[in-house]
């Protein structure tokens, strides 16, 4: 399952989600240059690429949260009280602008993180677990995939992978707060 | 000493470490809102029906204009008093339902799921896992119109009956098969812990020391030599029992004997 995404609008997600920090001004530079486009090398201005992001974001949105009730997720915010729900309500916001989303798996009590991956345009569903020799490979994969989509320059440690993937999400939602304090 | 590895793993999950909090889906509150509309339409319906009636029996015998004037100004001002009726009661409703839903939590942890609902009056009920009998699950037609469903918990102490109502309910959640499995999961761990109920074995050490037949530490010998010994005794005491009932056999047979 893959949003219906233009190839401008790929464009604009992939170097928002790898560069958080770039401008529209940059973004719409890279969109003009981009040979993947339709109409390359025509000029592009700070309000298309607004655009692009904005209809984007809500395409990716809509694909995580539709494969997410394909899987059967609960998406419940949880948190007791209200400072932890809003703590968590705004983690979750911040996943979603990042094209992520973690829902929970009551067949399996464990929560399942969707990633949206830029270059294969898919969603990809990784399940919380204790990677074993059979599925360690293909986990790097993914954790690697992420890590490129995303800039992070997480260093190749011999870590657990399941805790690679938890520190990646950290990593991204910190990156995101900063940004927002920024802006 | 071999160890023979067992690995981790069974149908049964491990506990969640943290509470599971189920929130009633939006669907919900359109379901309620959709019959509450549908009761609004039937309800005008059946009452313009009996108006027609009313209209038709006394209006139409009502020969002079006079007494129709009357009679249509009185169904004049009873129709805008039933709709203005009926828009403060759809205005209370649809803001009292909206914060009454979002009121509602439901908690799945530990050895007890916690209902917390209310408005005006706040609950918060506790519901052991010790105390339920079982949990039954429901969608009517309007739940499945809404793809909700809603989960009740039966208890033992409950103050209904099985016909009646449940002792507690968690209305509105999109995916109640899969909170029904996880509810009844945590309940089959938390009764084969408590050693109650239908328990379903779970391994979870990682190893289990291999059956020798030869013991060697000195615990092992020494039990060894204490259940030989009782074995010895025992078989001295059997024994004895089995002579003696040997001898009152001989005994019953001789007074068997003819004289």
């Amino acid at each position: 399952m893959s949003p219906k995404l233009s190839d401008s609008e790929k464009i604009v997600m992939c170097e928002i989600f790898r560069n958080p920090d770039a401008s529209l001004v940059d973004i719409a530079k890279v969109l003009e240059n981009s040979e993947n486009r339709r109409k390359t090398g025509k000029a592009v201005d700070v309000r298309t690429v607004s655009k692009f992001k904005s209809v984007g974001l809500k395409k990716i949105r809509k694909g995580l949260e539709e494969l997410s009730d394909t899987l059967r997720l609960d998406r419940t915010i949880q948190g007791e009280t209200k400072e932890e729900e809003e703590r968590e309500k705004e983690k979750a916001e911040l996943l979603f602008k990042n094209g992520i989303l973690i829902g929970y798996d009551y067949r399996n009590s464990v929560e399942v993180y969707l990633f949206y991956i830029g270059k294969d345009h898919t969603i990809l569903p990784w399940q919380d677990h204790q990677c074993n020799r059979k599925c360690e490979n293909e986990c790097k994969v993914i954790l690697e995939d992420i890590k490129k989509e995303h800039g992070l320059g997480m260093p190749n440690t011999n870590d657990d992978i399941r805790n690679q993937f938890k520190i990646a999400i950290d990593e991204i939602i910190k990156r995101s707060k900063e940004d927002r304090k920024d802006g | 000493m071999d160890e023979v590895k067992i690995y981790k793993g069974s149908d049964i999950p491990p506990p969640p470490s943290k509470p599971r909090i189920i929130r009633p889906s939006k669907s919900f509150l359109w379901k309620n809102y959709f019959i509450f509309v549908l009761i609004f339409i039937l309800f005008t319906i059946s009452l313009l029906l009996i108006l027609l009636i009313f209209d038709f029996f006394i209006g139409s015998s009502a020969d002079d204009a006079q007494r129709r004037e009357v009679l249509f100004q009185a169904f004049y001002w009873l129709g805008v008093l039933y709709f203005a009726t009926w828009s403060i009661i759809t205005v209370v409703y649809v803001i009292g339902l909206y914060f009454y839903i979002k009121s509602m939590v439901f908690s799945v942890f530990g050895d007890e799921i916690v209902v917390k609902k209310g408005l005006i009056n706040k609950s918060e009920k506790h519901v052991p896992y010790r105390t339920v009998t079982h949990i039954d699950m429901r969608a009517g037609p309007f739940d499945r119109l809404f793809n909700i469903g809603t989960i009740e918990i039966q208890t033992a102490g409950g103050k209904h009956t099985l016909d009646e109502q449940a002792e507690e309910k968690l209305e509105g959640i999109k995916i109640y098969r899969e909170v029904r499995d996880y509810i009844l999961t945590q309940l089959r761990q938390f009764q084969a812990a408590d050693g109650t109920g239908t328990s379903i074995a779970t391994l979870t050490d990682t190893s289990v020391s291999k059956i020798s037949s030869e013991p060697t530490d000195s615990i092992s010998l020494q039990m060894l030599s204490e259940l030989k010994e009782i074995k010895s005794l025992l078989k001295d005491e059997l024994f004895e029992i089995e002579s003696k009932i040997n001898d009152i056999n001989e005994k019953i047979d001789e007074r068997k004997k003819p004289y």
